[in-house]
């Protein structure tokens, strides 16, 4: 049955399970989970809390299938629908670390907890590792945040950018330009006071 | 070109989605200006760093876990939707508990039939034109009123003429006789 699914558009299948067909769905899922939690991921740092984010956008599409029309791709849709499950997911996360962090005494604060939401660290592109690379994404302004990851990650099309975040074109390429900017410093920096520990 | 122009075009030179033109004078002003080409190489790296990033897959389990999931709530109750709703909202549950108990009680009442009394109207009631027809008499209404009355009280026009007009005529004649 997959191989059968597989030469439908992304748009075909959510048709046919529009029309109860449930190995379209199967294959929607089975083309975008990887996709939406590296996205989600890369939002989140945490896998688990990740993989639960995608788990939930799937659950919406399956339960909303109606509501998406065919004027934009798909993928718009569902990465949309990711995207704003990740914010809000992000903005708990915030709060609950802001709350737990104010019920600390002050001598508490003064202990270091190592975070367990980054995977076993590893050198990526050498210059820089994984942590320090994803430490300076997590630094980012949300809206930077978003279009870096969906260009740089996900890889995808300016056009596709500008439906998911709801700017235009023009717009989402200075905002990249910027948040690369950004990256750039911050990964420097850390690089600095890595150099200067060592 | 200046070196804000320069930093402006950085992703485009890097996408290589600069005119010739353009991109000729991008790589001008870097040969020109140190800072600038540090600038580009950082620019560079931190690109491929991001471009590096390894590739996460999900759980063999997680289409499994997924079905689950989509089987659950398919199957859930109204209370629990409701119960849901309530602790998802961005209103605090005390307030979104109170607003469907007060609903509620309000629906309740309608139900039962215990609404408080209904406005009294402060318009004078308005009688139909129907119910200023006047009935005709049966013979037998009419030989009971008459026979309550007095010569001296009696005074046709007021008594008779209202209930009966058409047999008017007949009642004075059948009330002389009986005097």
């Amino acid at each position: 049955m997959a191989d059968f699914m597989e030469k439908y558009s992304d748009e075909e299948l959510i048709a046919r399970f529009q029309e109860g067909d449930e190995y379209a769905f199967e294959e929607i899922v089975n083309r975008f989970k990887d996709r939406l939690k590296n996205f989600v991921y890369r939002y989140l740092s945490n896998e688990e809390a990740a993989e639960d984010v995608v788990q939930e956008t799937f659950l919406r599409v399956y339960q909303k299938k109606h509501m998406y029309r065919n004027i934009a791709k798909f993928s718009t849709w569902i990465y949309t629908i990711a995207g704003n499950l990740a914010k809000t997911e992000l903005r708990k996360r915030k709060r609950r670390k802001m709350y737990s962090l104010s019920n600390l005494g002050l001598e508490d604060k003064d202990y270091e907890i190592p975070s367990e939401d980054f995977p076993p660290e590893g050198a990526v592109e050498g210059e820089y590792t994984e942590q320090e690379i994803q430490a300076a994404i997590d630094e980012l302004p949300e809206k930077f945040k978003t279009v870096i990851i969906l260009r740089d990650i996900q890889e995808l099309s300016y056009e596709e950018i500008s439906n998911i975040v709801n700017v235009p074109v023009g717009t989402v390429k200075s905002r990249i330009n910027r948040a690369r900017l950004k990256l750039q410093e911050k990964l420097r920096h850390l690089r600095q006071s890595r150099i200067e520990r060592e | 070109m200046d070196c804000y122009e320069f930093k402006s075009q950085l992703s485009e030179f890097c996408e290589d989605e600069l005119s010739v033109p353009a991109r000729k004078r991008f790589i001008l002003h870097r040969d020109e200006c140190p800072e600038c080409a540090d600038l580009l190489t950082e620019f560079q790296s931190a690109l491929r760093a991001i471009h590096s990033l390894p590739r996460l897959s999900t759980a063999d389990d997680f289409n499994q876990r997924l079905r689950e999931r989509i089987d659950q709530e398919v199957s859930v109750t109204f209370w629990q939707r409701l119960q849901n709703f309530i602790s998802g909202s961005a209103l605090p549950r005390y307030v979104v508990a109170t607003a469907f108990v007060l609903v509620g009680l309000m629906v309740g009442m309608r139900y039962l039939g215990l609404e408080g009394p209904a406005p009294q109207s402060v318009q004078p009631p308005v009688e139909s034109p129907e119910l200023n027809v006047q009935q005709p008499m049966n013979q037998q209404e009419l030989l009971d009123q008459v026979s309550t009355m007095t010569a001296d009280s009696l005074d046709t026009n007021q008594v008779l003429q209202p209930r009966n007009p058409r047999s008017y005529e007949a009642q004075i004649q059948y009330v002389k006789s009986r005097q």
